[in-house]
């Protein structure tokens, strides 16, 4: 097999394996219930999405704004919007927003 | 609505992780866009900015394409080598270049350091006042593979000729990580070249 298709066969197996122990630890330490998991996957999409909405328009916000900079005479690199850090900050965003809706429906 | 609407999006956001991580869709597009090199007598080498730190210390890209350049002289394609590349809040990225070709025997008077241009679109009106100051218009130019094909059509558009000197700048997409960023170096790229056509840069 590829070296290369090996390391990243290593790092899904690594995921499910982990992903295995968390719903035995679910299911037998902490008694939960097997239907939970749609309502935990439908959620965590939900939270990526909003983490991707979140991703586009902080870089929409960056690029306009290093723009708006250019034209006033100051300069401003339009690769700093593409910074990681940003995805990061998006996620975490996501994270808050829905935390906080969350509070406001219970 | 606007849940399911999320849900969808994260939906997506997973499958193109997925696409991006795990299969070659990144080095496909990347094939894609890899403009085919054209090594041929010009009246400059013209090697793009890429970046330096505070230190002097260039970054590996700048670095990559800097070396390309003076191969390219060595080779006899130019009588000239012009470097590009401004300040990061230290020394100009077109002096430390022009510094290490100087220091690795290449002639003083063949070497130029342009250090004024922050964009591609800046380093282009640059080149194109320092070619018509030396009556020339054909240029090798220098820079990543990705980015070569919106600077060469800048170039273009600005009346110059353009060889395309292109020099691979992210390394072969080996683990999800890389696989991802050169996904990411297609996308960005290609809405910069977007931008550029709507600006009437290229």
């Amino acid at each position: 097999m590829n070296p290369d298709t090996r390391a990243s066969l290593e790092l899904v197996a690594v995921v499910c394996v982990t992903s295995v122990l968390a719903f035995v630890v679910g299911r037998r330490g902490l008694r939960l219930p097997t239907r939970g998991l749609r309502f935990a996957a439908g959620r965590t999409l939900e939270c990526v999405g909003l983490a991707v909405l979140f991703y586009v328009v902080n870089i929409a916000c960056g690029v306009a704004a290093a723009l708006v900079s250019r034209a006033a005479g100051s300069f401003a690199s339009l690769y700093t919007s593409g910074d990681v850090s940003l995805a990061v900050f998006s996620l975490l965003q996501a994270l808050l927003f829905q935390w906080w809706r969350r509070s406001a429906a219970s | 609505m606007w849940d399911s609407g999320l849900r969808l999006l994260g939906a997506a956001a997973c499958a193109g992780f997925a696409l991006a991580g795990f299969t070659p869709l990144g080095e496909l597009a990347r094939e894609r866009l890899r403009p085919a090199p054209r090594l041929e007598p010009a009246d400059a080498i013209v090697v793009l900015g890429a970046a330096v730190d505070r230190e002097g210390v260039l970054d590996p890209n700048s670095l990559r394409r800097a070396v390309q350049g003076m191969l390219l002289y060595r080779r006899g394609l130019a009588p000239v080598i012009v470097f590009m590349g401004t300040a990061y809040g230290g020394p100009p990225e077109a002096e430390v270049r022009a510094e290490l070709a100087r220091r690795l025997g290449l002639p003083e008077e063949v070497v130029i350091a342009e250090a004024r241009g922050r964009t591609t679109r800046e380093e282009v009106q640059l080149a194109r006042a320092l070619l018509s100051a030396r009556g020339g218009r054909r240029v090798l130019l220098v820079t990543g593979e990705l980015h070569l094909p919106r600077a060469a059509a800048a170039f273009r558009r600005a009346g110059l000729e353009v060889l395309p000197a292109p020099v691979p700048e992210l390394s072969a997409a080996r683990r999800p990580a890389d696989r991802i960023a050169v996904v990411w170096a297609v996308v960005r790229e290609s809405l910069a070249r977007l931008y550029y056509r709507l600006a009437g840069y290229s």
